[in-house]
């Protein structure tokens, strides 16, 4: 390790090596640090120079950030200096880096591999005993080592990845929804609808809660609740429609009458009822306010003390739903209005104050529209119809004309859903800009808002909403009030991504994960190695007995029990000295099935020693917080993967794959069976049904089969090409994947409906693709679940993938016909498209290892495929224009049909 | 030897998973490289009759082997998979029985096309050079000499179409299979004739051809010149800083006292090994024309015309580098650099030709009367026979383990009968 920097002036150069800094001069001597802080097991990895060039950043492989000075003294009368001294100084703590850089005003970025990404502020006075003051972390999920894919409840997945090396070493919880933060709950039931009111206040700080029957207003000071009457409020009836409105008032659409409410909520203004019948619905904003009764339509407009009506006029049938939000949020009116109507199902514009009908959309559709919303994303309008039995169709609005055109549907619940306008800040940003984003209620509750003019829908992690309403809490800052069935909870939403990441660091490297559905706990192995410790971060582990040997030793494994909610640690098991744990799984035995046990497999290993001789299978039993070791196997080579495989422990060790059984009498694993035919070494093992798949170190896949009556492996395929596999995974029965050194991924197909047994044993190449990244596993499942019946793709075939960068791909098995659409749609995008560096989209992703290389075949880019979505209308339908399938075969497609697969497949990621 | 010592396999394999180690394949690779044993449970479909002059493994896939014999047969194997027990089927043949357009004498050359394995070129003694379609195994072209032709070579870089022969009276023939012409001839070398040539590895222009009297000329085919470098074993025009080596056209030059026997180019295309009659094997710097001064002691090479050495050198680390020398009836490893004898490897029972290394499959290929595959699998074949010695014992049999391992060995000649 060797960084030369060239310094001014004079012919000299600081040379910084593992474990010691230099200058060097001509024809002179080497001035050479001299540091406490430089000890032999120093190892310096980056710099980079401040301003001036006479200071500098030095990092080392612990996360420590040093400060190298050059001290100079001027000569007299020359302008030339010379440097007489190197300084060292411990600044602080950072991740791991790999590059670090300053940028200006004392920041620096610390680009790291193996943990979060930091940008930080050199101080000039040490505070808390550090230099640095962190300013921003940028999320990293990298090296991803190996990952358990958990099933929540109502349906959610959590990805749960081990991450990072060292002491930045952590668990990332990564879930696809938006998290919750609880402020405060109410215990109310039946609720029928929530609104905020801003009572004496520039915050809101009153609750109307309507009921089937009745209404009740709570007023909100600091974190208190409590429940209030004001005299001008109506409680006998159920609110509609509640709000502030223009000139400091209130307006209260019960079922009963419109009440114009003045003076804080103390005197009613005016009154506007209607005898014969009930209001149904209602909506209002600052200055204007509609209602139906059954199917007539009302009009009013509202003054300083005045609630006019100008216009009403009667509808075909009743009115199901209506808005008059105005399009722009700065608005206080619009001129358009929009309801949804019974019967004949279908969404009509009218124009206000005339109520003159503008446009007319039927919805196609067997169930009512149940709740209608117009709202403006990234300067364009849209109205949002939520359907009773959960879909939400949108369409783009033409507002000169009130035109709706550009249909689209997208399932969401099942279950009527209710839409509401609310404000959103996001906790990141720095800037306190909310944005305007829709609420779609339901029991799959959404948060529906747009990036980069495309809509995203966000799935909120709760159970079920009724309606809900943004509150913007002096004392809790913006909030939403959210009604579910079980009361009303106040709190925030995390911030609108696709993917929320958690992380819990553990201060020393994790290896492996396992999750035990039964306890509800995760296994980790976890390996401490006392060089890359700090005082900052203490192990994860709580074992206090082991504190007087941990002085001992620098490295160990162990394996640790983590709470699943918690994420307490219940307990731990450390390994022999040079004791390395490679595999982990979690099974139950045939013979036992009610107990879950824990399997490691280990090896010992000598740092002189070309390849381990040793290791052992150990097995435990997870009982109340106590790790009980029941069994244990000595093996004379490493084993590298295990799998529980029909009741029994399926490992594979060194070069050949082992099944065990577990003797209840004995407390003893038995050897049932050996593969008969030798790998280099196995490095993967993957299991479907009685097929194994093995990947080996030098080799490509084998698929082996398991004869339980003759207790043999039986081979049935493998491919002959030499390859230096890293993970592979079944996609389906004949379908396999696997991924090689080079960055590349292979999928493989088993030819079993061929006659010739020698076509049938040999699995051959059906694509290949440069991925550009190192992936380390593959796991079947995907994070989202699937939601209709009606979409063309089926997620059971989804997998996904880790690699050491910290990428998460998704693989998918596309229909043949799909396949073919979007293979001719990929090489017409590719042609279109401007790559990254211009260099060509096929180059770029043909498959290149050592020594070999072939075009890319067999995979579809996603990430190409997803950019036809954001181009132009007019391109869009340029590049379809002739899409020819293998032999020339006419495509036909439409834009809609594309957009629609497209958008169904971006949803899935 | 310790040279090859590489870290402890779990390390590296841990190094790998956080993306510690990028060039964890060549360290994997220089693990087994100085450790080839013999697998003894492959076998080759046996065809050949007569001893093997010379082989060729395709380059794109590195899968299918080439063999020549004494007697004009051309055999192909298929070399995949590398597994423990497995016997390699022959793809296709090439002899009096089955092919009316085969060679009648000696193999000299056997050349795969690089840029695909659809096309292989052959060179007899015959005086016939053919170019194949590998996939109809007949016949593409044909050319006919009036004199007896040695070697020939075809540049591996790409979008090349020449093919360069040596010839027993000291031409050097250029064919272009695009065009059919083979009219272009340097007279490089003098009566004597040429052994060997070669083209350089990364040029296409460049051309190394060795003769009968020990000379190793350097040819730059576009120029006018017969050659622009001799090679000399003393040095003397390359230590001597005012004589420049590339403008003096010193005939007297050698490079061997006796007829040049292999010249192969290292991959790092900047060195050159030769092997000459006079028992000697030579490393040149390919730029300056020096010979670095590296002692492999004395290398016999009995009778064989033409040997082929194999070198496998890291990517990771260019002084890794490893030549396989075939030595009488064993081969021997070589490291390149510093000349130093790493193992010898036996097993050949009559003197070995040609020596081939794959390195995406990282095994040897050796050849003399039979083709024998090494590789670096002998804790493998251990557990292997162990495991067919204690099924032996389960079958209750009387063996002796001397004789299950001798019945292992020879299991082929038992399928055939």
């Amino acid at each position: 390790f060797l960084f030369l920097l060239v310094g001014q002036d004079e012919f000299s150069c600081i040379v910084i090596g593992r474990n010691s800094i230099g200058i060097y001069k001509e024809n002179e001597q080497i001035l050479e640090i001299d540091s406490p802080l430089l000890q032999e097991t120093t190892s310096l990895i980056s710099y980079c120079p401040i301003d001036d060039g006479r200071r500098y950043l030095v990092t080392d492989d612990c996360g420590k950030l040093y400060l190298l000075i050059l001290e100079s003294n001027k000569h007299n009368g020359s302008s030339s200096t010379t440097i007489t001294d190197l300084k060292l100084n411990l600044l602080g703590e950072i991740s791991i880096s790999r590059y670090i850089i300053y940028l200006d005003n004392s920041v620096a970025f610390i680009g790291s591999n193996f943990g979060d990404s930091q940008l930080i502020r050199l101080l000039p006075e040490p505070q808390n005993g550090s230099h640095l003051e962190l300013l921003e972390s940028y999320t990293n999920l990298g090296p991803i080592l190996d990952m358990s894919i958990i099933d929540l409840e109502r349906q959610d997945r959590q990805l749960v990845t081990c991450s990072g090396y060292a002491k930045d070493s952590s668990l990332r919880f990564i879930r696809t929804g938006i998290g919750i933060h609880e402020h405060a709950s109410i215990d109310l039931r039946n609720i029928k609808g929530i609104w905020a009111l801003k009572i004496d206040n520039q915050y809101d700080n009153h609750l109307v809660v309507a009921f089937f029957d009745q209404t009740r207003l709570f007023h909100l000071q600091n974190d208190e609740i409590e429940e209030i009457e004001l005299p001008a409020f109506d409680f006998q009836h159920q609110t509609l429609f509640c709000t502030n409105v223009t000139s400091n008032q209130y307006l209260q659409i019960t079922t009963y009458s419109i009440r114009l409410i003045g003076n804080n909520g103390q005197n009613l203004l005016l009154e506007w009822k209607n005898e014969n019948n009930e209001i149904t619905v209602a909506s209002s904003n600052q200055t204007q306010c509609v209602c139906a009764i059954g199917n007539e339509l009302f009009y009013f407009e509202i003054g300083p003390a005045s609630l006019k009506e100008i216009s009403k006029c009667q509808l075909p049938y009743n009115i199901a739903c209506l808005d008059i939000t105005p399009l722009n949020s700065r608005d206080e009116r619009t001129n358009l209005c929009v309801i949804g109507l019974w019967t004949q199902i279908s969404v009509w514009i009218c124009r206000l104050p005339t109520l003159d009908i503008l446009h007319r959309e039927s919805l196609t559709s067997d169930t009512l529209p149940r709740s209608v919303a117009m709202i403006t994303f990234d300067g364009q309008p849209y109205v949002f119809v939520s359907l009773a039995d959960g879909p939400i169709v949108y369409y783009l609005l033409d507002i000169e004309h009130g035109l709706l055109y550009e249909r689209k549907k997208v399932p969401l619940g099942t279950k009527p859903t209710t839409l509401t306008i609310c404000q959103h800040t996001d906790l990141s940003s720095t800037s306190n800009n909310s944005r305007t984003v829709l609420f779609a209620c339901s029991d799959h509750p959404s948060v529906i808002s747009s990036t980069n003019n495309k809509l995203v829908f966000s799935s909120v992690n709760l159970r079920e909403i009724v309606c809900m309403c943004s509150f913007n809490s002096e004392y809790y800052g913006p909030s939403l009030t959210l009604v579910t069935d079980m009361g009303v909870i106040l709190g925030r939403i995390d911030d609108i991504q696709k993917l929320h990441v958690r992380s819990l660091i553990l201060g020393e490297s994790v290896k492996r994960i396992a999750y035990m559905d039964e306890e509800k706990i995760y296994i980790i192995l976890t390996q401490y190695m006392d060089l890359y410790q700090t005082d900052n971060i203490a192990p994860i582990k709580k074992m206090k007995e082991l504190t007087e040997q941990q002085q001992q030793d620098d490295a160990y494994n162990s394996i640790v029990v983590l709470d699943q909610h918690t994420h307490e640690a219940h307990t731990s098991v450390k390994l022999l000295n040079n004791e390395e744990a490679t595999s982990l799984c979690v099974l139950t035995f045939a013979d036992d099935p009610s107990i879950p046990y824990i399997a490691v497999g280990t090896t010992i290993v000598f740092n002189d020693e070309d390849v381990p001789k040793c290791g052992r299978l150990i097995l435990f039993r997870y009982k109340n917080g106590h790790m009980n070791m029941v069994a244990e196997k000595e093996l004379n080579d490493i084993p590298y993967r295990m799998l529980p495989f029909q009741g029994k422990l399926l490992v594979s060790i060194g070069t050949s794959i082992r099944l065990y059984k577990f003797s209840l009498e004995n407390h003893e694993l038995i050897q049932l069976s050996k593969t008969s035919i030798e790998c280099v070494e196995c490095l993967e093992l993957k299991v479907k049904d009685d097929f194994i798949l093995t990947g080996d170190l030098m080799r490509s896949l084998t698929v082996l089969r398991y004869n339980v009556d003759e207790n043999k492996f039986e081979n049935i395929a493998h491919d002959p090409h030499p390859q230096w596999t890293k993970a592979c995974e079944f996609i389906d029965d004949d379908t396999f994947v696997c991924a090689e050194d080079g960055g590349n991924i292979v999928s493989c197909h088993k030819n079993s409906g061929s006659t010739k047994e020698q076509e049938r044993n040999i699995l051959n190449e059906l694509g290949s693709y440069h991925l550009g990244e190192e992936i380390n596993l593959f796991r079947r499942g995907c994070l989202v679940t699937q939601q209709t019946s009606e979409s063309a793709i089926t997620l059971e075939t989804c997998i996904l993938m880790g690699a050491i960068s910290g990428y998460i791909g998704l693989l998918l098995q596309l229909p043949p016909t799909l396949y073919k659409l979007l293979m001719s749609l990929q090489l017409a995008l590719a042609e279109y498209v401007p790559s990254v560096g211009k260099i060509d989209h096929g180059t770029w992703r043909s498959f290149d290892s050592d020594g070999r290389s072939n075009v890319s075949s067999g995979f579809v880019d996603g990430d190409l495929i997803e950019t036809y979505l954001d181009l132009p209308k007019t391109v869009q339908h340029d590049l379809i224009k002739d899409l020819h399938g293998e032999n020339n075969v006419q495509l036909n497609a439409t834009v809609e049909e594309l957009v629609k697969i497209i958008e169904e497949l971006a949803r899935i990621h | 030897m310790n040279k090859y010592r590489v870290p402890s396999s779990v390390n590296l394999l841990r190094a790998r998973e956080y993306g510690l180690e990028n060039s964890f394949i060549h360290i994997e690779q220089t693990r087994r490289l100085a450790n080839f044993t013999l697998c003894k449970y492959r076998n080759l479909t046996s065809y050949h009759h007569s001893s093997i002059s010379t082989m060729s493994l395709e380059q794109s896939e590195y899968r299918y082997l080439l063999s020549g014999g004494a007697n004009g047969h051309i055999c192909c194997h298929d070399m995949f998979p590398s597994n423990l027990v497995v016997k390699h089927p022959i793809i296709f043949q090439i002899d009096r029985n089955s092919n009316r357009e085969h060679h009648t004498n000696n193999i000299c050359s056997l050349l795969w096309y690089p840029n695909d394995n659809g096309l292989f070129i052959t060179l007899g003694l015959d005086k016939k050079l053919k170019i194949w379609d590998t996939n109809r195994v007949k016949t593409a072209d044909e050319y006919e000499f009036n004199n007896f032709a040695y070697s020939a070579h075809m540049s591996s870089t790409t979008n090349t179409s020449i093919i360069a022969i040596g010839h027993e009276n000291g031409d050097l023939r250029l064919i272009d299979i695009r065009t059919g012409s083979n009219s272009h001839i340097i007279h490089a070398h003098n009566k004597k004739g040429i052994c060997l040539v070669k083209w350089f590895n990364n040029n296409p222009n460049l051309l190394a051809s060795a003769g009968a009297d020990g000379q190793v000329l350097f040819t730059d085919i576009r120029s006018s010149r017969k050659y622009y470098m001799a090679l000399d074993r003393d040095n003397i025009l390359t230590d001597n800083q005012q004589v420049n080596s590339r403008t003096t056209t010193s005939t007297s030059s050698i490079a061997h006292h006796r007829g040049v026997k292999s010249l192969e180019f290292l991959p790092d295309n900047s060195h050159l090994l030769t092997l000459g009659g006079d028992n000697h094997m030579y490393l040149w710097n390919v730029n300056n024309g020096q010979r670095l001064l590296v002692n492999y002691g004395p290398i016999l090479t009995d009778n064989i015309r033409i040997i082929t050495l194999a070198c496998a050198q890291m990517k990771h680390d260019r002084t890794k580098s490893l030549v396989y020398v075939p030595f009488g009836k064993s081969i021997r490893i070589y490291d390149i650099l510093s000349g130093e004898r790493l193992t010898t490897l036996n097993g050949h029972l009559l003197p070995v030709s040609t020596c081939i290394y794959n390195r995406l499959s990282i095994e040897l290929y050796t050849c003399s009367d039979d083709i024998l595959v090494w590789a670096a699998i002998k804790k493998q074949q251990e557990d292997y026979e162990l495991s067919m010695k204690t099924q032996e014992r389960r079958y209750e049999t009387t063996r002796s383990l001397g004789q299950i391992l001798n019945r292992d060995q020879w299991s082929d000649d038992e399928d055939e009968v």
